[in-house]
């Protein structure tokens, strides 16, 4: 593998993303780079739409590279990849017709013999694969595949970059997972405190608390740190 | 040494990759960070809008140790790169220069045995900083430090965000709640104790390991161990 061109390339694609751009444009220079880049002779991304998946970019378009990305549709290396969300790497023939006999016949049939299949992540989950395909049946080294989930990484980023949150909402979002967190353990420490509960216990407390009044558990430990301002546990408080 | 954006950017990705699912993400970032960095240790410090500062990953003892003498003096390099956005160094063991910035937070520090370079990188989005990744290096910054600062503070926060949890879920990595989470529990026995608002319950703890010389983590556990209660507590002068 190529490795300060593929690093070039995936510079570019975060380069790319900063400035406004077209994600198609962003993609096909993406999967064209890893054509190159990483010795393969097709390389395709596919997303998931409603639970299948759906082709968005691919190197070439010649019908045999077409082919390779849209009989995808129940079974392949990216549909095993997407669901499993893990990379999914199958070389040679018999390998590749013992585990997708329908596909691996086109994927044969359209002249390639190697496969390594990347899921594209985001939040714990997966949005669709990036799809190399080799003629030649020869194994992706380690390397190749650390790489290929960073194209594949990268992809994501391009993909949900237009669409993504603002740079406010982000700022809000990070604002109130930190706030969250702080309150769940200061009211830990109030429940702690008020109830002789070790942490764990005062942790359960809360989330029953939470539970029995309906409320989101970062809401419901405001509330809880809320009421032991209102009233601390210490009566004999000495005059203020 | 020429340090391109696409060869970090690959180190990044290389580092990141091969630490996938061993740990949480704010400490796989911390992780990558110390790599890309040649440091011996990193920590990464969110903020809330508020300005709360929350210690969320730290590579080792001595990294969370001298963010809780930036917690207790209120200055040092992690506050200053907060409020500047761009990278801001502390030469830590020198002896008493009285040019250097932050004598309070210098003096607390040498105690810890570590002498070197504490340098505190912007985590930024857009022109938005989000919390600071603080390294330390006995040699002092390597040359390519900005470059390769500027580029993490990006690279760094763009992968962050990229969990909407910001690989703090509790339930996904019960280790990855660092041991800050003591402080605000402490904090919350001290709100119950004494029903002051959670700001000041965290300024008593910090005014009493400053004068008990210890740090805001040890008072922290002595409060949840029921070895302080600041019931009766009064602070002289009242």
């Amino acid at each position: 593998m190529d490795v300060s061109g593929a690093a070039h390339a995936l510079a570019r694609a975060s380069a790319s993303m900063t400035d406004h751009h077209d994600v198609s444009g962003g993609l096909a220079a993406l999967v064209r780079s890893c054509v190159v880049t990483m010795h393969v002779d097709s390389a395709g991304i596919l997303v998931g739409a409603s639970g299948e998946l759906e082709p968005v970019s691919s190197a070439s378009h010649g019908s045999a590279e077409l082919d390779l990305l849209h009989a995808q549709v129940a079974e392949g290396p990216c549909v095993d990849a997407f669901r499993t969300d893990t990379a999914v790497e199958v070389v040679g023939r018999e390998n590749l017709l013992a585990r997708w006999p329908t596909y691996a016949s086109t994927m044969i049939g359209s002249g390639f013999e190697a496969v390594l299949a990347s899921p594209l992540r985001w939040q714990h989950r997966s949005i669709g694969a990036l799809g190399l395909f080799r003629r030649a049946d020869v194994s992706f080294s380690a390397e190749d595949i650390v790489f290929a989930q960073a194209f594949a990484d990268m992809a994501t980023l391009l993909i949900l970059s237009t669409e993504g949150p603002s740079t406010e909402a982000l700022a809000e979002r990070l604002d109130s997972v930190l706030s969250d967190r702080i309150a769940i353990e200061q009211a830990k420490g109030v429940l702690a405190e008020r109830h002789g509960l070790t942490m764990a216990a005062a942790y359960d407390r809360l989330v029953s608390g939470a539970v029995d009044h309906h409320a989101p558990l970062a809401t419901w430990a405001v509330q809880v740190v809320r009421d032991a301002l209102r009233s601390p546990d210490e009566l004999d408080l000495p005059p203020a | 040494m020429d340090v391109s954006h696409e060869h970090l950017l690959a180190q990044l990705a290389v580092t990141l990759v091969n630490l996938r699912d061993t740990t949480s993400l704010p400490l796989r970032l911390c992780q990558a960070a110390r790599t890309l960095l040649d440091a011996e240790g990193t920590a990464m410090t969110l903020s809330t809008l508020d300005g709360i500062r929350l210690v969320v990953a730290a590579t080792d003892d001595l990294a969370s140790a001298l963010e809780d003498v930036q917690d207790l003096t209120g200055e040092g390099p992690s506050f200053a790169a907060l409020d500047s956005g761009v990278l801001e160094v502390a030469h830590l063991g020198r002896g008493s220069d009285a040019d250097e910035p932050w004598p309070l937070m210098r003096a607390r520090s040498s105690r810890l045995g570590f002498m070197g370079a504490l340098l505190a990188i912007p985590l930024k989005l857009d022109d938005q900083v989000m919390g600071v990744l603080s390294a330390r290096r006995s040699d002092g910054p390597t040359s390519t430090v900005e470059q390769v600062g500027s580029f993490l503070g990006t690279a760094l926060t763009a992968a962050l965000l990229q969990d909407a949890e910001l690989g703090l879920d509790p339930l996904a990595h019960p280790s990855s709640w660092p041991a800050q989470a003591e402080i605000h529990q402490a904090t919350g026995m001290v709100v119950a104790q004494v029903g002051v608002l959670p700001e000041d319950a965290m300024s008593l703890l910090r005014g009493h390991a400053f004068a008990q010389d210890t740090t805001l983590a040890d008072v922290a556990g002595q409060v949840i161990a029921q070895q302080i209660s600041f019931r009766h507590f009064t602070v002289e002068g009242d």
